[in-house]
């Protein structure tokens, strides 16, 4: 049972898009943590209540990472409301809609990532470690360093 | 109804039970900081309501331009209604009944995207 849960944690996220599992382990997979996320009981029940000071900071990071995609939002807002056109054509509406698309996919992973967490805690197990925020960090990166040459050199691109 | 879980549950261990809503101890700080957070959390959602309408007006108005901005009530309405309830459930001595409040903002966060990228994507 806790090698199928371990399992089931390792692969959220990505279950769709592993290639090494079978489709249909795959959807059960996804299902069943969609259903942690709606579901308290699924959360609230299993192993142990912790210190409820743990469950309030685990309730603060996952607020943090909402604010981080509504931060996404407002710029990719932003951009679109604010910004004159830039010299490539629908850069300026594709950067918003990256932006946006980010923000919203912050806030799916941002209760993903709190389910786990609290399911982890409630069973003692260690906290689901991450990579997401340091590939957040270098796609941001990324981003800047395209737009900044974007808007250097116009001439060539235009 | 999520009631306070099962007797798993280890007590605070600093503070008498008592002092939790003393904000000097260290529960009364736990339960401040989630509600400060909440409180940031609706300033940021504000903003982006504010933002979204202000890029749904910018366009040609039409009756998209009405739906939309009272699309974005509803959902600043919705955060605002959710974030009210469980500050208010942070002066209960421990603040566990959360029950999907936090899926129902994420997907109030999600609205907020979709509705932003199809104004943007109709814009272009």
């Amino acid at each position: 049972m806790t090698d199928r849960l371990a399992h089931v944690t390792k692969t959220a996220g990505l279950a769709a898009l592993s290639s090494s599992r079978s489709g249909r382990r795959n959807t059960e997979h996804v299902f069943a943590i969609i259903r942690r996320w709606f579901d308290p009981h699924e959360v609230r029940e299993v192993g142990t209540t912790p210190d409820y000071r743990f469950s309030l900071a685990n309730e603060r990071t996952f607020l943090a990472w909402i604010r981080t995609g509504l931060a996404l939002l407002g710029g990719g807002l932003a951009i679109a409301g604010f910004l004159p056109p830039l010299h490539v054509p629908h850069l300026r509406e594709g950067l918003a809609l990256a932006l946006m698309a980010l923000g919203g996919f912050i806030a799916l992973r941002a209760i993903d990532h709190w389910s786990r967490c609290e399911r982890a805690m409630r069973l003692g197990e260690p906290l689901p470690a991450s990579r997401f925020p340091a590939v957040l960090a270098i796609a941001v990166t990324l981003g800047s360093i395209l737009l900044l040459i974007a808007i250097i050199v116009p001439g060539p691109l235009r | 109804m999520t009631s306070a879980g099962p007797a798993g549950a280890r007590p605070p261990s600093d503070g008498d039970p008592g002092s939790s809503a003393d904000p000097d101890s260290a529960d009364g700080a736990s339960a401040e900081r989630t509600r400060l957070a909440w409180r940031r959390t609706v300033l940021s959602t504000t903003a982006v309501a504010l933002l979204t309408i202000r890029v749904a007006v910018s366009d040609r108005i039409s009756p998209w331009t009405a739906l939309a901005i009272a699309a974005t009530c509803l959902g600043w309405l919705a955060g605002l209604w959710l974030a009210q309830r469980r500050i208010h459930s942070m002066s209960d001595r421990e603040p566990r009944n959360i029950g999907r409040t936090l899926p129902a903002i994420a997907l109030t966060m999600v609205g907020f995207a979709v509705l932003g990228m199809a104004l943007i994507a109709a814009h272009g």
